[in-house]
């Protein structure tokens, strides 16, 4: 009782200060309107109240990027329409066949994190097709998620008119300010999220500081990449590094490069960030992320066991290279670092799921069923359907097809377009000679997700068995198309060329 | 190819008037025989257009090409308008046929190949082949083999010897299929082909010599020959060549690493040289990358027994029987894997179904005897070791280790019954499958 006492006792602007420091945001914004409404001139109430608004909704936007289809189809950024081999995240190598892809074609990574998903489109054909379902959320417009939430957030929170009309802002006035314009810029960044505006803003205050403070190039750099001049962005942040070396400006060149769809250039980045930073984990990670894109799984694996050696409780380190381990067979290895996950406190559908599937390839079979039964109860809607096709694979690892096949069809029915589980789906009824069901799974799997090239060599086989050489050969075609060296496909093509050549 | 024009000019002799759109027949001719097809395209496209689709050259010409780029539609439709242009012309009935054929409708296929044969005035080997190829497809299996007889003997395809070949396989008539082959390898020496088949056929009715002959030869052709490569290395690795055998799977490996045969065979040479850890990697990427490869849990089973992991023996090997349950040696190891987790009743359940399923079974018998020993029951040892003698003289080889046993086994009927503690630990040598075919 005494302490409400006490604090009611304080001056409003003092406390204002507190809540603000204690994260207590709406509290915060409260106070500096009572005191605004006493003296709408107190600059002071004005900025906290302006500071307390954008750190309600401040987000670390480095990681924050993910490219629209919109914006990969009219992309002219890319400088090589087709890049050499190893040189694009687009036409990087395919070097783990043992890895399953993601619905956008790229192998499967550690941890989801922005742009796993996506597939670094190579065109809008492709990323149209793509099933817009429970298992693919590539967003259509440029515009992310969490920036249009920013968006709508500004609209929310206030209910009697915006706290500050940007449109009637004095910009020269505040920019000459010292102590207002950086506040009042991350304000209409973030918090208005009006780029073009808090362009302007940022390019009135640089000017009088004579070009010289690297906070607002920075910020100029920020804004031009967000309205996708992404080389005069790189121009600011480079003359920022002018001034001194600085972790974020490193990190925001390496990620504009990437979006330039130049890993290389974004590798060299990080390496001369190094050279500065040696022991910095972000930067570590950056590169790691990239060589993972460009499909160098051992050298992404030897920079996340760098960072482990830095920070033994990084996640995405301790779950990717779980993850090599897994499918280099070695389950046993990649056991532990799932169980150190565990020890950690992740509790959830993804890591028991996994756990229950290195220890049924590490034959701890008594583990197993306790580790699905633990990911099923976690898991909700969307991650279920993968514990179910899981669960299948093991009950096929133990020679139960009907089990097999329940658990396919509950994937099914939980996500009806599974592409793997449709095949495999398919496979088990062709094993119990139902070829026509099989036929249509195999159809209705190619058409769910056709970056996977079984369901089509799959079809390919099957149309060969039926007779049906004309299908069999578009089929393998596709198959071919997505997976140039399957030797079986190769096959199968040559006999057909050898067919369709004799008269 | 220039079948059509010939039949052309043979069925109508009447009409050799050669009239303007004919002068463009001979360039459409050319580029195709040049395989310039793209051009070839556009000149038949111009030419039909100013002919008023008339002109059948062309049509049978676009039939092939389309055929060449795997539109067999569009290719029937070709052949369809060339049939309808002339309809006297055999060549017209037998490439409508061939579409029916490519597109698996094979019964019309057969209808319309029994047409061209009415049709044409001599013997037909294309005809009667792809007669053949019809009824094979419809499972007509005599009626086929006919027909691909009249071939060979009307002419030497190559094709036609293989299918044959490959019919008396399907019957288990191994006798007739080699010799087939044969006379095919005095045709065509130089067919890598005909030779792997028979080398493979060698080894099904296991004459090893033979098929080490053949496929040696086959591997100076063609030394990258996989399907060759990886009989030879199993053959290598019956005999215990396992070095041998691994350099010539690593060679063959390139091609095929996810052919899960292979990374079977791999995973058992490394077993044969006591490399078990390698071994079960191996095995359990063959298993991996096909999951119903009964013979490849098989094998894992035995080398997880060897390791004395008998619940993942037992594991592997309950699925392999469930894949495939006519395997009379999975269910001795199972018996073998049960009996040394001291579960003896199941373990002797397990032995009378590998007996049941192969009543001379030498090592099962003598398994079963040992439990029945250590159980008390001398007199139903008795006879079933009765039976293991009577298996080990129908069996041509077997182990030294089993004979050892048995003797051991007769000691401790006969003699001392108090004795047969100590050959409790019995180890069992059992045949790794090796199977080389690629699928």
């Amino acid at each position: 009782m005494d302490d409400t006492k006490v604090i009611a006792s304080l001056d409003t602007f003092y406390s204002a200060c507190m809540d603000l420091r204690k994260h207590n945001y709406d509290r915060c914004i409260e106070s500096c309107t009572i005191i605004l409404s006493k003296n709408p001139y107190d600059q002071a109430a004005w900025a906290l109240k302006m500071r307390a608004l954008t750190e309600q909704l401040s987000i670390d936007d480095i990681e924050a990027e993910e490219e629209g289809i919109a914006d990969s189809y009219f992309n002219s950024d890319a400088i090589a329409e087709n890049a050499r081999v190893g040189t694009s995240l687009r036409t990087a190598q395919d070097t783990s066949n043992q890895r399953p892809r993601t619905v956008g074609g790229r192998p499967l990574s550690g941890i989801v994190r922005p742009s796993t998903s996506s597939a670094g489109g190579n065109n809008l054909q492709l990323a149209l097709k793509t099933p817009r379902t429970v298992g693919s959320s590539r967003p259509l417009t440029s515009q992310t998620a969490r920036n249009i939430r920013l968006g709508t957030a500004s609209m929310v929170s206030q209910i009697d008119g915006p706290f500050i009309n940007i449109s009637r802002l004095n910009f020269p006035k505040y920019a000459s300010d010292k102590q207002l314009s950086k506040l009042l810029f991350n304000y209409i960044y973030y918090q208005q999220n009006d780029i073009r505006n808090a362009l302007d803003f940022a390019v009135e205050a640089t000017k009088f500081c004579n070009f010289k403070d690297p906070w607002w190039k920075v910020q100029l750099g920020k804004c031009y990449v967000m309205l996708g001049l992404l080389r005069d962005g790189e121009a600011q942040f480079r003359s920022a590094l002018q001034h001194g070396p600085n972790i974020e400006v490193f990190l925001r060149l390496s990620r504009l490069f990437i979006r330039l769809d130049q890993p290389l250039s974004s590798l060299d980045i990080c390496q001369k960030a190094m050279s500065w930073f040696p022991h910095e984990v972000t930067l570590l990670i950056e590169i790691a992320r990239i060589f993972e894109g460009l499909n160098n799984i051992p050298m992404s694996v030897k920079y996340y066991r760098d960072i482990l050696e830095l920070d033994a409780t990084d996640m995405e380190s301790i779950a990717c290279i779980g993850l090599h381990h897994f499918y280099s067979d070695q389950p046993e290895v990649a056991l532990r670092y799932y169980r150190r996950l565990l020890q950690m406190g992740l509790y959830n559908a993804e890591l028991f799921n996994n756990l229950g599937l290195c220890s049924f390839y590490a034959q701890q079979f008594d583990v197993v069923t306790a580790c699905f039964e633990n990911a099923l109860r976690l898991a909700l809607d969307d991650n279920a359907a993968d514990v179910w096709y899981n669960i299948s694979h093991v009950a096929i690892g133990f020679g139960d097809l009907d089990i097999a096949e329940h658990s396919l069809h509950l994937t099914l029915s939980l996500n009806s377009s599974h592409g793997a589980a449709l095949n495999n789906l398919a496979v088990l009824q062709w094993r119990k000679n139902n070829v026509s069901q099989a036929e249509s799974l195999l159809n209705s799997a190619i058409a769910a997700e056709d970056h996977l090239y079984e369901p089509h060599y799959n079809r390919a086989l099957l149309a060969q068995e039926e007779g049906d050489h004309q299908t069999s050969y578009a089929m393998v075609k596709k198959s071919l198309s997505i997976y140039p060296n399957h030797y079986n496909s190769k096959d199968i093509l040559n006999e057909l060329k050898k067919y369709f050549s004799s008269l | 190819m220039d079948n059509g024009l010939v039949s052309y000019k043979i069925t109508e002799p009447m009409m050799q008037v050669f009239n303007v759109q004919e002068k463009s027949d001979w360039i459409i001719y050319n580029r195709y025989i040049q395989r310039d097809l793209e051009l070839c395209k556009l000149l038949i496209d111009q030419d039909l257009r100013n002919t008023k689709d008339n002109n059948e050259f062309a049509f049978y010409i676009l039939g092939l090409i389309y055929r060449e780029e795997g539109k067999i539609k569009n290719s029937y439709w070709c052949f369809d308008r060339y049939y309808a242009l002339n309809p006297l012309c055999v060549e017209g009935v037998k490439q409508i046929a061939r579409s029916c054929l490519l597109l698996g409708r094979n019964d019309e296929a057969r209808k319309m190949y029994l047409e061209a044969e009415k049709m044409s005035r001599e013997p037909d080997t294309k005809v009667y082949y792809n007669l053949g190829l019809c009824y094979l497809n419809l499972g007509e299996l005599d009626k086929s083999k006919e027909y691909f007889h009249r071939t060979i003997q009307l002419s030497r395809n190559q094709d036609a010897y293989e299918k044959l070949a490959s019919i008396f396989a399907i019957e288990n008539n191994f006798k007739n299929a080699t010799s087939i082959l044969i006379s095919a390898s005095k045709l065509f020496p130089f067919s890598t082909n005909i030779s792997v088949d028979l080398g493979l056929l060698y080894m099904k009715q296991r004459d090893y010599d033979q098929a080490f002959n053949v496929l040696g030869n086959t591997l100076c052709q063609d030394p990258e020959n996989p399907k060759a490569l990886l009989t030879l290395a199993a053959e290598m690795q019956r005999n215990f060549g396992y070095d041998e055998a691994l350099a010539k799977y690593t060679k063959a490996v390139t091609d095929l690493s996810e052919c899960s045969e292979t990374w079977n065979n791999i995973g058992m040479c490394f077993f044969g040289k006591h490399k078990y850890v390698a071994a079960i990697s191996c095995l359990k990427r063959a298993i991996y990358l096909h999951p119903f490869n009964w013979i490849a849990l098989y094998n894992l089973g035995l080398v997880h027994i060897y390791t004395r992991q008998y619940v993942s023996a037992f594991v592997f090997l309950s699925t392999s029987a469930k894949l495939n349950p006519n395997h009379a040696g999975t269910f001795m190891l199972i018996g073998l894997a049960l009996n040394h987790m001291n579960d003896t009743r199941n373990a002797e359940k397990a032995y009378r179904k590998s007996i049941e399923l192969n009543s001379d079974n030498p090592e099962a018998l003598i398994n079963l005897t040992i439990l029945e020993i250590n159980q008390g029951k001398i007199k139903e040892a008795e006879k079933n070791f009765h039976a293991f003698q009577e298996a080990c003289l129908l069996c041509g080889s077997i182990d030294k280790e089993i004979i050892e046993l048995g003797k051991q086994v007769s000691d401790a009927i006969n003699g001392q019954p108090q004795s047969f503690d100590e050959h409790e630990d019995e180890k069992l040598e059992s045949d790794e499958p090796c199977y080389a075919e690629v699928e």
